[in-house]
């Protein structure tokens, strides 16, 4: 058996569609790199909102006097004295905040005491803004229980950002680039028809088969890891790597309310708070990591269906890249806007919550995320992982049944 | 002699088509067996049947007494097969197709990797991509990946294609020693008749999944009930009145200026006597040899 796998692994490496992915995704790393590198200093840390807070500011008071000069009624102006006025409230607090002068622990507690101000104050706003309120206290509370500095600054470092990271490499279609790699891994043999030198070796076709998959599994999901690997340490060198023991949300669970609720409650799902927990972002990480493994080998899975039902190989990569890209543009779609969903479930978001192709982004399966993207209640990580697995071994199954069975006639 | 392949009462049919209809042989070690017929005669199915590409719907296939169907791996460690076109991955070079192919068998060691290479004459161009190979030198390598085990049987489907002159007499020459020094039982199919004739001990005619006759090729000439004869005289009308009258002339044909008879065997001799008895002037006689062409047409005229 390892004797084949070798021989597979040698053929795999050689072929020219994974010279072409590895060339994709080493392009996909450097621009997760540059983008962080060159984004997140203009739009992270309290100095950046307090910039634009000072902006906001700005604009509201030039659109007062504007209104003030055409003659607006006296509620709308008490109405931007208001805004106004907390905007500035706001910056004060932030001015604060950012003093380095005073010790964290200080400036965190603040934080939290502004925080459950700003809720007893506005006690009316909407679930899903007082559940990340109430996240962020629950986080903050979190740095001062375990003595860990809280970074205000929200400084770039690779545990802090590797989940970003691992998520623009989902959103830009790595379950299509794992698909590519191996989509025609077995229709690959007909044309030219080395399959019938192949099956004419005194090796047992499960065997082949399975040396195949196992190829597959192993350099696909190695040359992932690896080119996060390197983000990971490129960042890490640049920025630092940060503290493997700051805190991340998970497995928040939602409830659905009545459509005829969602327009008030500016959400069509609500989160429930008590469900959710503090994990490490190692702790973090390793959980998307085992979310991002299983997608990319249900992808490797589906595309191996694929590549031994279809003989012809440019069909079985049309049919596999069309479904993967398909199902991940419909998403994608779905994902914008997400954060006041008040939209019911439609039939494709309850059909997505079957397909391992919406399982791309690790973050929002592990942080709960994904219900609010779909309008659903039902996702949790356990969810996830049975589906995911479900594909995997369905698609490996019929793929090894038919492989061990057909009549090779080409 | 032991036998090497033996096929019992196979069936097979493809897309709800019968192909295979009972057919039954065997090849014993040492001897190169030929397998003919015509396009869809079923020689292909067979070949794949052989293989283990397909499986027989009824019936068995051995090899070396290991019941394919059963057995395959063990089967297939003792034979070497070129299944139609010899397709190699064409990315790697010739002689990492063969250290693939190797591991493939396990125990072929980097010695005999060499000596096929110079066997096949490849030396010079084995460590090219196999997309820059000529058809030739694709069959060549073929061959090559099927000898590579020292199989006690070598299936071959049409193996001379894309070989030039030189490429068939060299090929010729290695089949024969393989036979003949290795004791390697030999399936061989090709629709280059005269090939089979030349290499082959025995040839099997398969006629749409049935086998019509199995023969030894050295059998062939002597298997005719009757003498052909091709006389070219110059007064062509004289000459077949006279045939016509000559009682141990069966069949007279006339084509363009010759004349092809069948008479009885024996007869060569009397025939020449009468013609000049005759005063036929006679610019050309020749005594017809029935060749493997000739019962391989008979065969499928009967059918």
């Amino acid at each position: 058996m390892f004797n084949i796998i070798q021989i597979e692994l040698w053929k795999f490496v050689r072929r020219k569609k994974f010279i072409i992915s590895l060339a994709l995704l080493m392009t996909v790393c450097v621009f997760c790199i540059l983008s962080t590198i060159v984004a997140a200093p203009k739009t992270r840390g309290i100095i950046n909102e307090i910039k634009r807070t000072k902006d906001c500011i700005n604009i509201l008071e030039e659109q007062g006097n504007l209104q003030k000069d055409k003659g607006a009624s006296e509620a709308v102006n008490k109405g931007y004295g208001k805004i106004i006025n907390d905007q500035k409230e706001k910056l004060i607090q932030l001015e604060k905040l950012a003093d380095e002068n005073v010790p964290w622990q200080e400036r965190v507690k603040q934080d939290i005491s502004y925080s459950k101000q700003y809720l007893e104050k506005n006690w009316n706003l909407p679930p899903v803004a007082q559940y990340q309120e109430r996240i962020n206290i629950m986080k903050k509370q979190y740095y001062l229980d375990n003595n860990i500095p809280y970074d205000y600054n929200e400084s770039i470092k690779s545990f802090y950002d590797m989940p970003a990271e691992m998520r623009i490499f989902g959103l830009l279609g790595l379950l299509i680039i794992a698909g590519i790699m191996v989509v025609d891994i077995v229709s690959g043999e007909n044309k030219p028809a080395t399959i019938k030198l192949l099956l004419t070796k005194p090796i047992e076709r499960r065997k082949v088969v399975l040396s195949k998959f196992i190829v597959s599994f192993f350099v696909v999901n190695g040359v992932i890891l690896l080119f996060e690997l390197i983000i990971f340490i490129a960042i890490g060198g640049i920025f630092g790597f940060g503290n493997s023991s700051v805190p991340a949300v998970a497995g928040t669970r939602y409830t659905s309310v009545s459509p005829e609720y969602a327009n008030e409650l500016k959400s069509i799902v609500i989160p429930n708070l008590s469900s959710a927990f503090l994990i490490s972002s190692g702790n973090f990480i390793v959980k998307m990591l085992v979310i991002q493994i299983l997608a990319v080998t249900a992808s490797i899975a589906f595309c191996f269906l694929c590549s031994t039902v279809i003989e012809n190989s440019n069909i079985s990569t049309g049919i596999a890249v069309f479904f993967m890209g398909f199902t991940h543009a419909l998403v994608l779609l779905k994902h914008n806007g997400f954060m006041y969903r008040v939209q019911p479930p439609t039939i494709i978001d309850k059909i997505s919550a079957f397909i391992f192709t919406t399982y791309y982004d690790g973050q929002a399966v592990v942080n709960g995320d994904i219900n609010m993207k779909l309008g659903l209640d039902f996702i949790s990580y356990r969810y996830v992982l049975v589906i995911l697995i479900v594909w995997i071994v369905l698609c490996y199954g019929i793929s090894h049944l038919v492989f061990v069975r057909k009549d090779i006639t080409s | 002699m032991n036998t090497v392949l033996e096929v019992n009462n196979v069936y097979k049919s493809l897309s709800r088509r019968e192909i295979i209809k009972g057919i039954s042989f065997d090849v014993k070690e040492g001897e190169i067996f030929g397998f003919l017929g015509a396009n869809g005669a079923g020689k292909t199915t067979t070949i794949r049947m052989l293989v283990g590409l397909i499986k027989p719907d009824k019936g068995n296939i051995r090899i070396m007494g290991y019941d394919i169907q059963k057995n395959l791996v063990k089967a297939l460690k003792q034979v070497g097969s070129i299944v139609e076109y010899p397709d190699m991955y064409n990315d790697l070079t010739g002689r990492e197709n063969l250290i693939i192919f190797s591991r493939m068998y396990g125990n072929v060691s980097k010695e005999r990797i060499e000596e096929i290479i110079e066997l096949i004459g490849l030396k010079d161009r084995i460590d090219d991509k196999v997309k820059k190979y000529s058809l030739g030198m694709k069959q060549r390598l073929g061959l090559g990946q099927a000898l590579l085990p020292n199989p006690k049987l070598l299936i071959l489907d049409e193996p001379t294609n894309g070989f030039d002159p030189l490429g068939i007499i060299e090929f010729r020459n290695i089949i024969k020693n393989l036979a003949r020094e290795n004791n390697t039982a030999i399936f061989i199919s090709s629709h280059i008749l005269a090939e089979i004739e030349q290499v082959c001990d025995r040839v099997a005619f398969i006629d749409k999944g049935i086998i019509k006759s199995i023969e030894y090729t050295n059998k062939l000439k002597n298997n005719e009930e009757y003498d052909k004869v091709e006389l070219i005289v110059k007064d062509q009308a004289k000459g077949a009145e006279l045939l016509g009258k000559l009682e141990y002339v069966k069949t007279i044909d006339i084509l363009d200026n010759k004349i092809l008879l069948s008479i009885e065997k024996g007869a060569f001799s009397r025939l020449i006597f009468d013609l000049g008895k005759n005063n036929i002037e006679v610019e050309s006689i020749n005594k017809l040899q029935q060749n493997l062409e000739g019962r391989f047409m008979q065969i499928v005229e009967e059918a």
